[in-house]
């Protein structure tokens, strides 16, 4: 993350907190106090006074409930010659406040100290602190100045008085410089849990074991521990720094970048989760903040960092040399493919904001973005294989985003040929001329790398249905014209049907089902929350839509049938005002599907099709909808 | 001193340093005038009073003292011992004399009546003597001297006791002199033979059967032709069959009018089986007398006009008989032309290898009598089975003969069972399994030739087996000559082929250097196939490739390598920053238990693989040691020496693209088809416009 980035997340999170943390009955409120005696800490002052009673084991801090004569935080020096005196306010410096939030009054408490007693024997000064983390006007610091020049520079006959004022930059810049890699600059509650997290990110590498079953299920643990409803600016604030101090502690070796990315969108999902739950419009747009202010920005470094090994040959595949290499660097190759196509995909989305709001400037920027990430893919699948080497079923995802992005940068010709080039490997895969030979339908890296090295298929029904296939066959009938449909044919007579086009039969071990997918109604809330398992209706394509097939009747004309009679059936579930990125992150990260009508809705061929169907009678519809949902 | 050990200190005794080992020259042998000089001595002593009699027993005493001190000597390591032959003329003289027997068989203190005790006996003084003729000889003296002496029903017990013992095998090689000279009747005979048969079972060992068989037909006529008889009274088994016609073979090589009758009746006789024994029995006949011409062809014919079991015991008893060095030109000549005449279109497994085996022993003789020779029909008992080693042995030995005659013969030999099995015969190439000895001899005569000839054949398969040569041989230059006359198609095509092949360690570097010269000299289309060629190989054999071909790169007249090194050294520096960066080195989920679970089937297969290979892995026991990095055993009571461990390694640069992309490496290998395929038949046109024009 760039300084100014921290900075910026820093500053809004301090804003968001309040004077004191407390316990509320609508949950925990977070102050800045803590954050006081953290900074407190960091300068090796021993606190004499603090402004709550320290909370039990996982509860937060009490206030303190005496009067506390303008002293919200009291520390010595640890020469004991400085007696430091911290008035809080979590309210703007201006006149109207001064005196409404009692500034003056805090102020004159705190400057009147007794010194008689005999621990402050040494002490030679007093410092008396006002910190604030809201903004200020002119009028407010004028007052702050008058009062402190008026309240005069000693204390009894000896001591030193001086006066400071800490404002939200001051306070910003102090933390940054004092607590930035600490855990303590979040709650105490949740410091221990935090703590625990930044010790595995220092000890985990990404992908492994530990950090699959420790680390990720404690960090989702700790989001949805902060994100409780109702959230608040705060919470989202918490999270920005959560991250910022966990970038601190990663793991001193390569694999920590991708491994922060992965820490990214677990607090994105988790974020985006929240924001369907929020109307707090300061929540939102915190979150489409942190979206493209820290997710797509990462994304975005980190491929600008990486562009020049992602395309080099081989790159991906480099220092494996045994059975597992075509699997390893295919997960690293469908890895980078979800992630470049994310970027894409939210650029593309970002561009049409620009464009459609006028902002000439920003438009111009982020097409340009848009096509670095476009050629730093297309570069990486020109110099590694295994981009064309799809091994999950879930991997339709990627392909689903790189025709996405290619389509709207107009170059469908490479997409047929891509498509082309997966068709061929897929062919000389099934007839053992190389390679795993099936597509794992079950979406398991352990399985298919235990089927690798045993040679044991992990079960009866491995590789033997296909909805990416099906997927490859709708986008090349619905979007790259005649070259397309007729790529489609091949892929469908070769790879499904197995025949040659002479009508032989071409001797594969199993035949492949296709099959297309309905979501279920609430669709994006499982996705988002991580429970879409089994979930929707499943639709089998076997023989080819319907029993008896027409041999006349073109596949073009096949797959356009199936569309119309999915469409009247299952009118696609709204989806919400979120980024599609977002949408795709989900499906991505939860292994969801993607439902046919994201690239169905784009297919130039399907388009009257869902016009037709939008003509149909609302009745229909209806009654459509409610059969789902008997369902 | 006693008249008798007078005579005996007399006695010229043999050399007492010579060792008695292994091998018959090493053996003693007494002449007949000292044998009877040893009987005299012993049955006059005997007869002349008691104490003769005395002398006659320490005589004795001292061989069997000497038989037993030999046995405690560990195996292997005999003691000088120069008086077998006297003892084996004591022990025939005393088998006629039971007096003389008994005290024998009490010096040498063998404990008859344990269990088993006999045997064991019989088998550590074989052992103790070393195997040879007269310790055979022995065993099977003291073995029928011991059977005589007993009761019946100890004689029963005896038969089983061999039968069960551990010893069986070795006390087997005793069995021709113990059926010598032991009264059996003929059912016993017949029972207990069926026995020992079944008992061997299909090991080797059974060389003391046969040989008792030819002993019993020798000097038990009567048993002998009794046992055939109860043998044949009903249709015998394969076992009994075999045997009896070695009896009856025997019997009929000796005393041919004792079995007329007999051979009559079999040879009319109805059943087949009865038939194929009488048939079979000429085999041994032959072996003792060999057969006239005139009863060769009736014999012959007689077979070639039954059954097909009995046209197979015809070429059974000609691949037996042929190779018999007194057999007739007529003979041989009826014999090789009723062969050529009779191989089956779809030969067994069986015509296969003893027709090869014809082929080396009877070619030579066949093309000085102007007979079609084997050799031209081998080609025709291809593909042989990968599990008959023994016909693959014999295919490799006729090859060496060939190769040794004529290495233009050989070549196409070779080149035309290749074109008939080229599985077969390419699988007997790998460095690992098949001919061990045709590689080493190829190497002797310029064996480039060859693989040039292969290079140039229009037969993909031919090709195929002259890339395994070149891997096998070492072959690391190609004559200009003939390069020269291939066009820059032909070459191509042996690219696209090379891309096809599984050559490995130094041969791709090999093949790059000798094709090199022809290609500097092509256009640029077959240049820049070669560079990319050759960078592909180097970027996939990094050490192997492109660290041996720096090497050898600075000549000027390999520019095109020294290309194809620097386009894949860029591509290794442009990686080098790849290794274990932020791109790649992320972990798999399930990757670790994958890694353990595929280096727990490696090792299974290893094991596997090993233990098929090894004679040694197959009979010996394994040990998995669990602690200590040194080993010793504990068998018998005793330790036996520490012995350190070995280590095995053998290391082979694996190709990384392969593995890398292997759905890459599939394309590569069907696009380079398609192209040799387009070569080939635009080859194929050309010749055919050419004759045309012609």
């Amino acid at each position: 993350m760039s300084p100014d980035t921290i900075t910026t997340f820093l500053s809004g999170y301090l804003h968001s907190l309040r004077e004191v943390t407390r316990d509320e009955k609508t949950g925990s409120k977070y102050g800045f106090d803590h954050i006081i005696l953290k900074l407190a800490e960091a300068e090796e002052w021993t606190p004499l006074r603090l402004a709550f009673h320290r909370g039990g084991r996982d509860s937060a801090p009490k206030p303190k409930t005496e009067r506390e004569h303008g002293e919200d935080f009291k520390a010595i020096s640890k020469d004991g010659s400085t007696l430091i005196i911290f008035v809080l306010k979590d309210e703007p410096l201006t006149y109207a406040n001064w005196i409404a939030e009692r500034f003056e009054w805090d102020l004159r408490r705190a400057a009147a100290q007794d010194l008689s007693a005999t621990e402050f024997s040494s002490v030679k000064s007093v410092r008396v602190i006002l910190a604030y983390n809201k903004d200020e006007d002119a009028n407010g610091v004028e007052s702050y100045e008058r009062t402190t020049r008026s309240l005069g520079t000693k204390v009894g006959d000896t001591a030193q008085l001086t006066f400071e004022r800490w404002n939200l930059t001051e306070l910003t810049n102090r933390v940054r410089d004092k607590l930035i890699g600490s855990p303590a600059l979040l709650p105490e509650k949740l410091f221990k849990a935090f703590s625990y997290i930044c010790w595995q990110v220092e000890d985990f590498t990404h992908g492994s074991e530990q950090w699959t079953e420790v680390l990720i299920p404690d960090w989702r643990e700790f989001l949805a521990s902060v994100l409780k409803d109702p959230i608040s600016e705060k919470e989202v604030r918490m999270i920005s720094v959560a991250l910022i101090i966990l970038n601190g502690h990663g793991k001193d070796e390569p694999a920590w970048e991708t491994g922060w990315i992965e820490l990214i969108e677990w607090a994105m999902l988790a974020l985006w989760s929240a924001y369907r739950r929020s109307r707090n419009e300061k929540v939102t747009s915190a979150i489409l903040g942190m979206w493209i202010n820290v997710y797509l920005h990462e994304l975005e470094i980190y491929y600008e960092r990486n562009a020049a090994l992602l395309c080099t040959a081989d790159s991906l595949a480099c220092g494996f040399q045994n059975e597992f290499a075509e699997a390893i660097s295919s997960h690293h190759a469908y890895w980078h493919m979800a992630r470049l196509g994310i970027l894409a995909a939210s650029f593309e989305e970002l561009s049409d904001l620009f464009h459609n709001a006028g902002a000439h400037a920003e438009l111009e920027a982020i097409q340009k973005s848009f096509q670095t990430v476009l050629n730093t893919w297309i570069g990486m699948m020109n110099a590694n294989p295994s981009c064309h080497r799809p091994i999950l079923d879930c991997h339709h995802l990627q392909l689903f985003l790189l025709w996405r992005a290619l389509s709207r940068a107009g170059r469908r010709k490479e997409v047929t040929i891509i498509i082309g080039s997966i068709f061929e490997r897929l062919m000389l895969r099934r007839l053992g001329y190389g390679g795993v030979r099936l597509i794992d339908q079950s979406n398991s890296w352990p399985l298919l790398l235990e089927y690798i090295a045993t040679g044991v298929e992990p079960s009866e029904s491995f590789g033997k249905s296909s909805y990416l296939i099906q997927m490859l066959l709708e986008i090349c009938v619905g979007d790259l014209g005649e070259d397309g449909a007729a790529l489609a044919e091949v892929i469908y007579r070769q790879l499904v049907a197995g025949k040659m086009e002479s009508g032989e039969a071409i001797k594969f071990k199993e035949r492949v089902e296709l099959q297309s997918w309905v979501p279920p109604l609430d669709w994006i809330e499982k996705v988002l929350d991580g429970n879409i398992g089994n979930t929707g209706i499943c639709i089998t394509l076997n023989p080819y839509y319907g029993l008896p097939e027409d041999p006349d009747e073109s596949l073009v004309a096949k797959i356009c049938s199936l569309v119309t009679e999915m469409r009247a059936h299952h009118p696609m579930p709204i989806v919400p005002g979120m980024p599609l990125g977002a949408i795709l992150l989900a499906c991505l990260v939860h292994k969801s599907p993607v439902p046919p009508e994201l690239w169905r809705l784009r297919c130039g061929e399907f388009v009257s099709e869902q016009v037709a169907t939008n003509r149909k009678p609302k009745q229909k519809m209806k009654a459509a909808a409610k059969r789902r949902r008997s369902t | 001193m006693s008249v008798l050990l007078e005579a005996i200190s007399t006695m010229p005794l043999k050399n007492p340093n010579v060792r008695l080992m292994t091998t018959k020259k090493n053996i003693h042998t007494l002449s007949e005038s000292k044998t009877s000089a040893i009987a005299e001595t012993l049955t006059d002593g005997l007869q002349k009073g008691e104490k003769a009699a005395q002398a006659g027993r320490a005589l004795i005493k001292s061989f069997c003292t000497k038989i037993r001190a030999n046995l405690k000597i560990p195996l292997g390591n005999p003691v000088p011992y120069p008086d077998s032959a006297e003892l084996l003329a004591v022990l025939e003289i005393g088998y006629s004399n039971p007096v003389l027997m008994k005290e024998i068989l009490s010096q040498l203190q063998i404990q008859a009546t344990n269990e088993g005790g006999l045997y064991d006996f019989l088998s550590d003084l074989y052992f103790a003597l070393g195997p040879s003729g007269e310790a055979q000889r022995m065993l099977g003296l003291i073995w029928a001297g011991i059977y005589s002496c007993a009761g019946e029903k100890e004689q029963e017990k005896l038969r089983g006791e061999f039968l069960a013992n551990s010893s069986f095998f070795s006390t087997l090689h005793g069995f021709p002199e113990f059926l010598r000279y032991v009264e059996l009747s003929p059912s016993i005979t017949a029972i207990w033979l069926c026995s020992i048969r079944k008992r061997l079972g299909s090991d080797m060992a059974s060389g003391g059967l046969w040989s008792g068989l030819a002993s019993l037909a020798e000097f038990k006529q009567s048993t002998a032709l009794g046992v055939v008889r109860i043998w044949t009274a009903t249709r015998p088994s394969d076992e009994t069959a075999s045997m009896a016609a070695t009896i009856l073979g025997n019997l009929r090589a000796r005393s041919p009018d004792f079995v007329t009758d007999y051979d009559a009746a079999l040879r009319s006789h109805p059943d087949e089986k009865m038939r194929l024994v009488y048939f079979n029995s000429w085999i041994i006949q032959d072996s003792v007398n060999p057969l006239l011409d005139s009863q060769y062809s009736t014999l012959i014919d007689q077979m070639g006009r039954g059954t097909p079991d009995e046209q197979l015991e015809a070429f059974n008893f000609l691949r037996c008989t042929l190779i018999n060095e007194k057999r007739s030109d007529e003979s041989f000549g009826y014999g090789v032309r009723w062969i050529q005449s009779n191989l089956p279109s779809e030969p067994t497994d069986f015509w296969r290898h003893f027709t090869i085996s014809l082929s080396i022993k009877s070619d030579s003789r066949c093309a000085s009598l102007n007979l079609p020779t084997f050799r031209q029909r081998i080609v025709e008992l291809l593909p042989i089975k990968p599990e008959n080693r023994g016909t693959w042995n014999e295919l490799e030995q006729l090859l060496i003969s060939v190769l040794e005659e004529s290495k233009p013969e050989f070549q196409e030999l070779l080149f035309d069972l290749t074109r008939k099995d080229t599985t077969g015969i390419v699988e007997q190439f790998n460095p690992h399994s098949g001919f061990n000895k045709l590689p080493a001899t190829l190497t002797q005569v310029e064996p480039g030739t060859i693989v040039e000839a292969a290079w140039s054949s229009a037969d993909e398969s031919v090709r195929h087996l002259g890339f395994v040569l070149f891997q096998r041989l070492g072959i690391e230059t190609l004559s200009t000559e003939i390069t020269t006359q291939w066009n820059d198609g032909w070459v191509a095509l042996l690219i696209y082929q090379m891309m096809r092949e599984s050559l490995f360690d130094d041969a791709i570097p090999r093949f790059l250097l000798a094709l090199n010269p022809r290609v500097s000299l092509g256009g640029s289309d077959l240049r820049a196939l070669f560079v990319y060629e050759a960078c592909y190989q180097m970027r996939t054999l990094p050490g192997v490739c492109l660290e041996s071909l720096k090497k050898a790169i600075s000549s000027p007249k390999r520019k095109l390598l020294k290309e194809a090194a620097i386009k894949a050294e860029k591509y290794f520096e442009q990686l080098r920053p790849c290794y274990r960066s932020a791109i790649n080195s992320m972990q798999v989920a399930g990757f670790p238990r994958a890694l353990r679970l595929l280096s727990a089937r490696r090792g299974r297969e290893l094991a596997a693989a090993t233990e098929k290979g090894s004679l040694l892995m197959e009979i010996c026991s394994k040990s998995y040691m669990l602690y200590g990095h040194e080993w010793q055993t504990y068998i018998g009571g005793s330790l036996g020496e520490v012995s350190g461990m070995h280590e095995f390694l053998k290391s082979v640069e694996l190709p990384r693209l392969p593995f890398m992309d292997p759905d890459g490496y599939g394309k590569r290998m069907r696009d380079a088809k398609n192209e040799m395929q387009r070569i080939q038949a635009f080859e194929q046109r050309s010749l055919q416009a050419k004759e045309i024009l012609e």
